[in-house]
């Protein structure tokens, strides 16, 4: 008679203690999603446009932790700069060698004259070189930013890259005030030379004498020479700008004037190497005679002849060359 | 070769000068100009 009752007995029990150990989850409406009224986090983007909290440092500007401006920033930075880049120069790089295999070095095609005339005075190559050696020490330092990481670290390991690139920063800090300097002196020394001119499409038509065999006249600078020279003075200047927003944060701008900042100084900063690159080129190898206009500041007469020729028979008006073609003012 | 030598001299002062200004004039250790006197990183 006990044992049913027992049994029954311990069947409810059974059955009780089932119910309650049923997962809540169970007991609940299928559709109900417990996390799909909560906040997330690019809804919270979304709306407020940064993530702020509050803190204790007197520097108010670090309470923002996030914005989606920096995200966009650092994806140029990271992805879009580099290929920007990694085309520019070595892009100009396989021009520069394919335009060298194919037309090889403009020769001086009447040979040198023996004479030669003043092609920038001791001023002007003091400028030029003060500029050009801050700019390869600018140009090495900022590439480290952008491709230093993926190309040097490998080989100098995290510790040794952190120490070269804070000591590159330095550099790079420091030598922008002759930079700057020189793109100032450079653009008054030179700016009377170097507005558009009469003859400048002719000479563009016939390819400046290095596409093709023509040699057409040109005054002290050709228009390829102002295309440098406008590109180091406004591209220099924007460099530069932008560099002193960069290296004094938030004395002229906030953080997205900032990132504004850094896109042009990366994007113009890249560009600036490679038009630089082809300027080294035609000023050195593309170009007999070239280089000694900035190296001892004077050229051949038949240089000057087949390069500049209004240039030359200005400077034969001056008297500061003698019917010879020999030099007769000394710089 | 005296435009180029004198040219980088003239750069290295005018950097060394312009990393003095910055220095001593403009710029402040991190640990200054981060922190308030009662917290010191």
């Amino acid at each position: 008679m006990l044992a049913p009752l027992r049994f029954c007995l311990a069947l409810m029990a059974l059955i009780g203690v089932l119910a309650f150990a049923v997962p809540a989850s169970a007991q609940q409406p299928t559709s109900v999603n417990p996390t799909a009224s909560s906040v997330k986090e690019q809804q919270l983007l979304k709306e407020l446009n940064k993530v702020q909290g509050r803190g204790t440092i007197p520097d108010s500007r670090s309470y923002v932790l996030q914005q989606p401006a920096g995200r966009d920033w650092r994806s140029f930075h990271e992805v879009t700069l580099p290929w920007i880049g990694t085309i520019a120069i070595l892009g100009m790089l396989a021009v520069l060698v394919v335009f060298f295999l194919v037309r090889g070095r403009v020769r001086l095609e009447a040979g040198r004259s023996g004479h030669t005339l003043v092609r920038f005075n001791a001023f002007e190559r003091f400028i030029h070189w003060m500029t050009a050696v801050c700019f390869i020490l600018l140009a090495l330092t900022g590439l480290n930013v952008t491709f230093g990481r993926a190309l040097l670290m490998p080989y100098m390991g995290p510790e040794g890259f952190a120490t070269w690139s804070q000591y590159a920063k330095y550099v790079h800090n420091y030598a922008s005030f002759p930079f700057t300097i020189g793109v100032v002196l450079m653009f008054l020394t030179w700016i009377a030379g170097n507005f558009p001119a009469g003859g400048d499409l002719t000479w563009i038509k016939q390819g400046g004498g290095i596409i093709g065999r023509n040699h057409p006249p040109a005054k002290r600078f050709n228009p390829g020479q102002k295309l440098i020279y406008w590109f180091v003075v406004l591209g220099g200047g924007a460099v530069a700008i932008t560099g002193y927003l960069l290296m004094f944060p938030f004395y002229a701008t906030d953080i997205a004037g900032m990132q504004t900042a850094q896109i042009v100084h990366g994007v113009v900063g890249v560009l600036f190497v490679a038009i630089m690159l082809a300027h080294i080129y035609i000023g050195t190898l593309g170009m007999e005679g070239a280089f000694e206009a900035m190296g001892r500041g004077e050229v051949d007469v038949n240089w000057a002849q087949q390069h500049h020729s209004l240039w030359l028979a200005r400077e034969r008006e001056r008297g500061r060359v003698d019917q010879q073609g020999g030099r007769v003012a000394a710089e | 070769m005296r435009a180029f030598i004198t040219a980088c001299v003239v750069a290295l002062l005018l950097a060394i000068a312009g990393a003095a200004l910055l220095n001593q004039v403009v710029q402040q250790p991190a640990e200054s100009a981060f922190s308030t006197p009662a917290v010191r990183i």
